[in-house]
């Protein structure tokens, strides 16, 4: 997905006058919000829950390559195939190729947003491959032609009627009003294509190092279908998806669904380890994982914004926070959007200059680092994005008017007779100020500056304790 | 194009450059509370947390109650789909004598009775009659209480689309099998790939029916799995 994150003053204009998507918002604000507190409230310590989840995630990122050796040792006596991808180009290929070499016509697709990240179905659609989305929210915007707005409701900013006018259009259905028909319509479509699909791409919610398992979460059970029906499985995941055993993975299964759509458990979970057995009747003959860096590998190696790495994809921080909640997804102008996007977005794209009114879009009030099940500190890393933006020039080109501007507020800040001088200087100047920033007076300033006020007290009370 | 071993190098390079905690594993605390319950208390949990997720709870005292539900689920499924089923040749189900009631009512069975095939030409075919059965019935291997959860494992007797492809699932549990919690489950599975090997290569968790609501939030049961699901608990006799 080509990115656009340079708009997002315009883009989020354009939201905010879209009475549909705040429609649609306002949906996420009072439903998934509620469901999500609703699910953490029953659980015993949730609290201990998400520490030690935390620490998972910790643990895996401090030892990432190991686990990710583990991994592919553990995958590759299964009988599947690992195939490291340096960036998006590099995992295009490995798909490609692998399409290629077994002939493949029909793909059946997952929802996965690494496969948006890299632009796999583009890839595929040149070499004239079809490829299909699956889950109902995926497949709307295709047909559409547009980008995800929500992690884990991408279709979420369409109203019914649009998607009954967009499978009319589209595939000569009758006009639809109910959800209901228009779901049982794209499941009946939907179902010719699984059967036919000689290959399945699905993303990888997490993966078992001790295992070599791939652990997939849905609802609908088109990633099932994905994963069971076709000959050939390719799971396309970033590097960072790994825990260590099992265990880990309990601890982690019992938040994400939890954080994401405020169940306990999602209705499919599949635990896969390696292609089908030879006697068993259905399953992928061959399985193939394919792990993306694209620049993950860099934030490990970055302090200060290691722990974006932690983000298990739930959503929660996106169905929380105040400006997502009015400009929605495609405001971000990439795959990842909401506050964690704005964490993400501008260390993974390639030109991060094109990215750096993403940390500005947040009002640091806090409320992703609260929902954040692996206890992200989101509005640490915007600031330390925005600081990285002012003083590296890696980031982009500083603005030198900026600079300066801050240069100067920073001296006569720093500098109590300065800060006294410079004020003196701009009450002569009031008069000219006021017409010209406002046009009507600004109040008069108080007679005793509060910094002397505030001294004399702090004088008074000195003195009153030592008598 | 696979790089071999050039991204764990860098990943390693990445955390030398940043500081690299020793490496010690997490310790897992036992953040779940459940004590141990007994099989009726179990057995109620699971049933209302399913339940609660739309899914039918049938409980049997036996092969014979078992196969009396079973008939009754047939008899609803409407039109000619209720004509084929596709019910997995597993021990468990022949325990329950299912194959004779299917027979008995004039149901089809669409999975070939015996050796399922397990090259991919005769597979095709399989799904071909998975999708138009009306209804798949299976063993469950594994319940869990605390979210009324199926477990599925796949083996060459059970395959793993007869609990996906037709519109209804019909699942027998026996009632022994119920699990407190997820955190059970996952200490009872391969732990290494040697010992999965000779064991299922999917296990499938199973939570209430197919759904989606990604349509203006609008709950809808049955997308691409079954909108209908029961579960007949069989008690040993």
């Amino acid at each position: 997905m080509k990115p656009s994150c340079e708009l997002f003053d315009t883009l989020s204009r354009k939201a905010l006058e879209d009475p549909h998507l705040q429609e649609a918002l306002r949906g996420i604000d009072k439903r998934l919000r509620a469901m999500r507190d609703e699910a953490f409230q029953e659980l015993p310590d949730a609290e201990g829950l998400r520490n030690q989840a935390r620490r998972i995630r910790d643990h895996v990122l401090d030892n990432l390559d190991t686990y990710l050796e583990r991994l592919e040792e553990n995958v590759t006596r299964l009988g599947g195939t690992v195939h490291w991808a340096e960036d998006a180009a590099s995992a295009r290929k490995v798909v490609e190729d692998l399409a290629v070499s077994r002939g493949v016509n029909s793909v059946v697709k997952g929802k996965s947003m690494v496969s948006e990240e890299i632009g796999l179905n583009e890839g595929l659609e040149a070499l004239g491959i079809d490829v299909v989305e699956t889950d109902l929210g995926e497949f709307i915007i295709q047909l559409a032609g547009e980008t995800p707005s929500h992690i884990v409701g991408p279709a979420i900013h369409k109203t019914r009627r649009q998607i009954a006018e967009l499978f009319h259009r589209e595939l000569g259905a009758p006009l639809m009003d109910e959800p209901e028909d228009m779901t049982r319509f794209a499941r009946e479509t939907l179902r010719k294509r699984f059967l036919g699909a000689d290959m399945g791409i699905t993303g990888a919610n997490f993966l078992v190092a001790s295992a070599g398992a791939v652990v997939l979460f849905e609802n609908e059970g088109n990633i099932r279908l994905s994963t069971t029906l076709p000959p050939v499985h390719v799971a396309v995941t970033g590097i960072e998806k790994v825990v260590p055993t099992w265990e880990d993975l309990s601890v982690l299964m019992q938040l994400l669904p939890r954080s994401a759509t405020g169940q306990k458990l999602s209705t499919y979970v599949s635990l896969l380890m390696g292609p089908k057995r030879k006697m068993e009747p259905d399953g992928a003959d061959e399985f193939h994982l394919v792990l993306l860096d694209n620049g993950r590998s860099r934030i490990l190696g970055d302090g200060e914004f290691r722990e974006s790495l932690r983000c298990i994809r739930c959503g929660a921080c996106l169905n929380t926070c105040p400006v997502y909640l009015k400009v929605g997804g495609h405001a971000y102008g990439w795959v990842y959007s909401g506050p964690i996007g704005s964490v993400l977005t501008p260390q993974l794209i390639q030109d991060p200059h094109s990215a750096s009114a993403l940390p500005y879009a947040t009002t640091l009030c806090g409320a992703c680092a609260e929902v954040c099940p692996v206890k992200i500190d989101i509005p640490r890393i915007l600031t330390a994005l925005r600081r990285r933006y002012a003083e590296d020039p890696a980031w982009g080109p500083a603005s030198w008017t900026e600079r300066g501007i801050f240069y100067l507020a920073g001296t006569i800040l720093g500098d109590r007779r300065l800060y006294e001088t410079t004020g003196r200087i701009a009450r002569m100047f009031r008069p000219v100020l006021e017409s010209r920033l406002t046009g009507s007076p600004f109040p008069p300033p108080a007679k005793t500056p509060f910094r002397h006020s505030r001294a004399a007290t702090a004088q008074t009370e000195k003195g009153g304790e030592s008598e | 194009v696979s790089d071999g071993k050039l991204i764990p190098s860098r990943i390693r390079e990445a955390l030398c450059k940043a500081p690299r905690p020793l490496m010690n594993p997490p310790v897992y605390n036992g953040l779940v509370s459940g004590s141990v319950l007994d099989t009726a208390e179990l057995t109620r949990t699971f049933r209302e947390e399913a339940e609660a997720q739309a899914v039918q709870v049938h409980e049997a005292s036996g092969p014979e109650e078992a196969t009396l539900i079973l008939r009754d689920i047939l008899k609803e499924l409407k039109g000619l789909n209720g004509k084929s089923v596709f019910a997995s040749s597993d021990v468990v189900l022949e325990h329950a004598g299912i194959p004779d009631v299917l027979e008995e009512l004039g149901i089809h069975n669409l999975c070939p009775a015996s050796g399922l095939p397990g090259e991919s030409p005769g597979r095709a075919a399989l799904m071909e009659s998975a999708a138009l059965a009306g209804a798949g019935i299976t063993r469950a291997d594994f319940g869990l209480a605390d979210t009324g959860t199926l477990v599925l494992l796949s083996s060459p007797q059970n395959s793993r689309a007869a609990s996906l492809l037709p519109p209804v699932h019909v699942a027998l549990l026996p009632a022994n099998r119920i699990l407190p919690h997820l955190p059970a489950l996952l200490n009872l599975l391969p732990q290494g790939p040697k010992e999965a090997l000779d064991r299922a290569s999917a296990v499938t968790l199973i939570t209430g029916t197919s759904k989606t609501a990604d349509i203006e939030l609008t709950l809808v049961r049955g997308v691409h799995g079954p909108g209908q699901v029961h579960v007949i608990l069989l008690y040993p006799v």
